[in-house]
């Protein structure tokens, strides 16, 4: 299982698209500081730049990584036909499948935290680190500011895991890599645009990518019910995708 | 039993409606190079996925190295060896990479193993360029070695020597008399006759998904009749006469000569039989029965008697 994984990372490591998606994000939360030059105007500090960027990560630009590299690690490993090879290794069907479930929780919550290190990194270096961490017209401390910040970023690994499962679920039944990406990118962008129209938010994976508003309601005493239903679509969708699996012929 | 590396019972699939195996059962015994011969689409490639566990089988069982397939995958994988169809490399990885991934999903497998297939395979001058940089030989080789990774005790070899020039197809014959050597099983598929008849003892034929005939080199060859070609300007005439001749089994019409069949032995007495007839007989060739005529004759229903 763990060479399984250590795999995907040596595949990773050597894969060009990922230093490309390294660079963008650089270039994301390089983004509004130009623009800050540009109209000379300067709200943020240190504290609160990683959150300023934390929606557009999880909801835009994280997902469709993620879009590409599940069709890649899925679909166009099977076409090329070395998913094949890992089979008839001596490892279960079962490892196979998790293997690149765990992995890709690996490279979400690593590119999450890279963000954060990057989003703390670029606006202190730029506007100082601050007096005050302000958020929605509220002051909070610094600790808790802090807090805040990490548990984003990190609990967002967990909708961005679920949707990555669908999109597994998709990259398995779907015979061709730019299809699946195309498939997932449609349900994507779709229910984005869905559920900024009408209000039917708790059932869209999409609603749960900025995890903010959930963790400022459980800052603020709620319960973590809403992780309950990410946490079962996600399951849903990988006992799915397993289900086949386990099932399929592979005959490329 | 305790001598068979591989013994497949009873095996069926289906692809939809087509059935692609039908009943196929055979043994491979230790050290053996088993030759599994058929034309395009016999069913060749589908058999070798369903005894890698790459394609389940709707019926049969599987036993490698005593263990089931099915129950038992990862024992019954543990020693095998693959080429499946043409090897399939990550061509953005280095051959050195490529084999690093097949190595980390086996245990107790040193990373000094990696140089000493790549030098079996003589690729080590080559071992760190992308395998996207490789020739179709090269890649053919890559695979064989990547099969040995793992010091299998049986390995499949789907078509070897596809896309091989001559020097290419010489050195993976002395590889896999090699591997022979060393008491490695071996499960071989190939359109090129010769090669097969070259390193195999045990040979199967399939032919639309069922096994027509299989044995050992010699006993395949050995048989009880004989084969001759008959050159006469009756040809039609002679093909008719010969119809409810007891001791000829066989009679096909090709455009100048007739094929014959007869008992081992026989010869004289076919001789005599056609100058009694009147028959014009020109002259009578006897034939080896070589492993591709015997092929040929099996798998293809190229006659017309
Ligand atoms: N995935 C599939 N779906 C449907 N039919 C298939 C599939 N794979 C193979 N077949 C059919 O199964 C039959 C056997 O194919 P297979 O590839 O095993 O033949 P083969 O003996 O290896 O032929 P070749 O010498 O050309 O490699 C063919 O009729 C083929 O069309
Ligand atoms: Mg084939």
């Amino acid at each position: 299982m763990i060479g399984l994984i250590k795999n995907e990372w040596l595949k990773l490591f050597n894969n060009k698209k990922f230093y490309w998606f390294l660079l963008l994000l650089l270039i994301i939360y390089l983004f509004p500081v130009f623009m800050t030059f540009v109209v000379r105007m300067s709200t943020f500090n240190g504290q609160v730049y990683p959150l300023t960027l934390f929606g557009v990560i999880t909801s835009l630009v994280m997902p469709l990584f993620l879009i590409v590299l599940v069709a890649e690690i899925v679909t166009e490993d099977y076409l090329s036909g070395n998913l094949s090879l890992t089979i008839i290794q001596p490892v279960t069907r079962v490892q196979v499948l998790t293997a690149k479930v765990f992995f890709l929780f690996q490279v979400i919550l690593f590119l999450l935290l890279l963000c954060l290190l990057l989003g703390y990194g670029v606006g202190t270096f730029i506007y100082g680190w601050g007096s005050e961490f302000m958020l929605r017209g509220k002051t909070y401390s610094q600790l808790t500011g802090i807090q805040l910040t990490v548990m984003s970023y990190v609990s967002a690994s967990l909708p961005l895991l679920a949707f990555s499962l669908l999109n597994m679920f998709i990259a398995i039944i779907v015979p061709s890599a730019a299809a699946v990406v195309g498939i997932s990118a449609g349900i994507f962008f779709f229910s984005t645009i869905i559920s900024l129209l009408v209000d039917i938010g708790p059932i869209l994976i999409n609603t749960y990518f900025n995890t903010l508003p959930f963790i400022l309601d459980y800052y603020s005493g709620q319960s973590l019910a809403p992780g309950l239903f990410v946490i079962s679509f996600g399951l849903i969708f990988y006992l799915l995708t397993l289900f086949i699996f386990i099932r399929k012929d592979m005959v490329l | 039993m305790g001598n068979t590396v591989l013994e497949i019972s009873q095996v069926e699939k289906s692809f939809g409606k087509h059935k692609v195996l039908h009943n196929v059962s055979l043994k491979v015994v230790k050290g053996q190079v088993f030759g599994f011969l058929g034309p395009n689409g016999a069913g060749k490639t589908t058999l070798i996925r369903v005894i890698l566990g790459l394609i389940r089988p709707d019926k049969g069982t599987i036993h490698i190295d005593g263990f089931n397939l099915q129950t038992n995958f990862r024992q019954a994988i543990e020693h095998v060896g693959a080429v499946v169809e043409t090897p399939k490399f990550y061509p953005h990885l280095s051959a050195y990479q490529n084999l690093l991934l097949v190595r980390n999903l086996h245990r107790n497998l040193p990373k000094s193993r990696i140089p000493e297939v790549l030098e079996i395979a003589g690729l080590s001058a080559r071992a760190h360029d992308k395998v996207g940089t490789y020739s179709l030989g090269m890649k053919q080789r890559l695979g064989i070695a990547r099969a040995l990774l793992n010091y299998p005790k049986l390995v499949f070899l789907d078509e070897p020597m596809n896309g091989l020039d001559p020097q290419g197809i010489i050195e993976v014959r002395s590889l896999i008399h090699q591997l022979q050597h060393q008491g490695i099983s071996l499960f071989i598929t190939s359109h090129l006759l010769h090669e097969v008849e070259q390193v195999c003892d045990q040979i199967a034929i399939i032919k639309n998904g069922s096994i027509l005939t299989q044995g050992s080199l010699t006993e395949l060859l050995r048989s009880d009749l004989e084969v001759v070609e008959i050159y006469t300007k009756d040809l039609l005439e002679t093909h008719h006469a010969l119809a409810d001749v007891a001791f000829v089994h066989k009679c096909t019409i090709t455009p100048s000569f007739l094929l014959v069949e007869l008992d081992r032995g026989s010869t004289e007495q076919l001789i005599r039989f056609l100058v009694k007839r009147n028959l014009h007989l020109q002259y009578l060739i006897p034939r080896k029965h070589s492993l591709e005529e015997f092929f040929m004759e099996l798998a293809y229903e190229g006659s017309i008697s």
